[in-house]
């Protein structure tokens, strides 16, 4: 999980990043790097939450009979 | 009536005069458009200002009038939208010159029931890059600047109808609210914010930040306006998936009863997180104010609110990055540098993340309807801090060091997982002449009751009536 990651490796970034499409260039990639481990440790407080089987909101909204 | 009062005055003061036919539109906007004239070289809460529009559509709003086809309280009113509403002929750029170019074919649904109810649109207003960022940073169409003080940020990301609405040069402004960015600017610049229930206000043609998290709200002067608003762009809207079939009340109706009895939640751990003293000191007072007023106060507990952050978070970058990941392919060079970061970040985060961080909103909205089984509302700042100084990166509150975006959001983004509503009215100044907000929030679809706690609190209170120096 990307998010309980402390220590992100600098080519698994760099893979990642070029996997999603985003052209990084040599000035920029460092300072995204750097970005994205803030981020990553900022939401670390995610992975410390216990969800145990709870269901997410439903992004799918079934059709409603009154709508048929 | 001064020029100055009339772009000062409440909604419901100019619809007696305009109904009365003491003022007409055309004078009404003209007025504004001076105000405009005047501020919006210091402000810059315009991206497009649409003078000859608006005088036109005065004109026709004076001439319906004058037959006798009134239309109602909005009728000759000036309205500003942020520039993510869309609006059919008029340019709609996200605050970005990325679009620069681009003009819908058609309003967005607020905007379509602004115009049905006889509002005028008077421009379109600034904002941070496509509303994502709290400060009211744009460095294509300049930043935003706070009324009280031009060095200070407005707020974000609807800085420009922050602006617009507490300088007088607007009556009612639209903003969108995803980590809090109608609350946000309305509390830093001393006016009325409301986020409304997510499904309440149509979200049909805005630009999407986050779309689970994206609310539509009015930045108004005062409670009333903010309530007469909400009559106007409420309502289900088939175009919008997420659009609540509810009634919709009068929601000026509630303001004046009295609010003795009503139980006041004092959410603790916003007292315990970063909170500068001096707005702590102010806001403690509002909330005493309110107990003088008859309501029962009661400290109650949001045990999930240090971990709000994260949870916003992830869900607001994922969506994000998902909504830009093209913009980001083809124009990641024109972005704010910081708002490219933003949403670049958003591309690393898994689909196992996100889902997570959704099981954990469950989890966060189960404990707060909880707290609701025995509070009307909760109440707690708006900000922990007055406005910061424009491009400060970080903050500094009782000697800690924190990041401004993390700090400005910290009250805001609990209501934004919950989907419920959050009001903020002003509640004091600091020494330095900064306005102070508090902020109260409410069961879902309990508008009338969160604006009747608000407008109790206004009404007898004069800090809604102090005007910046600009």
């Amino acid at each position: 999980m990307v998010s309980s990651s402390n220590d992100l490796p600098y080519d698994a970034f760099l893979y990642l990043m070029r996997q999603s499409g985003v052209d990084l260039k040599p000035e920029h990639e460092q300072e995204l790097f750097s970005y994205v481990k803030n981020v990553l440790l900022s939401l670390g407080d995610l992975g410390r939450i216990d969800v145990g089987s709870t269901e997410p909101p439903m992004m799918f909204i079934p059709a409603q009979e009154d709508a048929l | 009536m001064s020029d100055m009062n009339l772009c000062y005055a409440s909604v419901r003061d100019l619809s007696d005069l305009i109904f009365q036919k003491q003022i007409s539109p055309v004078e009404l906007i003209d007025a504004h458009l001076d105000r405009i004239s005047e501020t919006e070289a210091v402000l810059n809460s315009f991206i497009t200002l649409l003078a000859d529009e608006a005088r036109e559509a005065a004109k026709r709003a004076e001439s319906m009038i004058n037959r006798g086809n009134y239309l109602g309280p909005l009728h000759g009113i000036p309205v500003g939208l942020k520039d993510l509403f869309n609006t059919g002929g008029v340019k709609t750029t996200s605050g970005s010159r990325i679009f620069d170019n681009y003009i819908p074919n058609e309003d967005c649904t607020v905007a379509s029931k602004f115009r049905a109810a006889g509002a005028i649109l008077i421009g379109k207003l600034n904002m941070h890059q496509f509303a994502y960022g709290p400060t009211g940073e744009n460095p294509d169409y300049g930043h935003m600047h706070n009324p009280w003080d031009p060095e200070k940020i407005a707020g974000g990301s609807s800085g420009g109808s922050g602006s617009a609405a507490a300088s007088g040069q607007c009556t009612i402004t639209m903003g969108s609210d995803t980590g809090g960015s109608v609350r946000i600017p309305s509390a830093f610049c001393g006016i009325v914010g409301l986020k409304p229930t997510y499904g309440l206000v149509s979200r049909h043609g805005l630009t999407p930040l986050s779309w689970c998290l994206d609310h539509p709200g009015p930045m108004v002067r005062t409670v009333e306006d903010a309530a007469l608003s909400m009559n106007v762009i409420s309502g289900f809207d088939p175009k919008d998936i997420a659009s609540a079939r509810v009634t919709i009340p009068d929601y000026s109706q509630s303001l004046n009863k009295p609010i003795r009895g009503m139980k006041v939640g004092i959410v603790k751990e916003f007292f315990d997180a970063l909170i500068d003293p001096e707005v702590e000191l102010v806001v403690r007072n509002a909330i005493s104010h309110l107990e003088s007023l008859g309501a029962e106060l009661h400290e109650v507990s949001m045990p999930m609110f240090e971990q709000s952050q994260a949870i916003s978070g992830t869900i607001l970058m994922c969506e994000a990055a998902a909504y830009h990941r093209e913009l980001l392919k083809l124009h990641a060079e024109e972005l704010y540098p910081p708002v490219r970061l933003r949403l670049e970040s958003g591309l690393l985060i898994t689909a196992a993340d996100y889902l997570k961080a959704q099981q954990a909103r469950s989890m966060f909205n189960t404990s707060v309807d909880e707290l609701y089984r025995s509070v009307d509302v909760l109440v707690g700042p708006s900000q922990p801090i007055t406005a910061p100084t424009l491009l400060e990166q970080s903050v500094e509150i009782n000697g800690t060091r924190i990041g401004t975006t993390a700090a400005v959001t910290q009250y805001s983004r609990p209501y934004n997982i919950t989907g419920t509503p959050a009001i903020t009215i002003p509640c004091g100044f600091s020494e330095s002449g900064m306005p102070i907000g508090l902020q109260i929030a409410g069961k879902a679809f309990d508008e009338a009751t969160v604006l009747q706690i608000a407008h109790a609190y206004e009404s007898t209170t004069e800090w809604h009536l102090q005007h910046p120096p600009i």
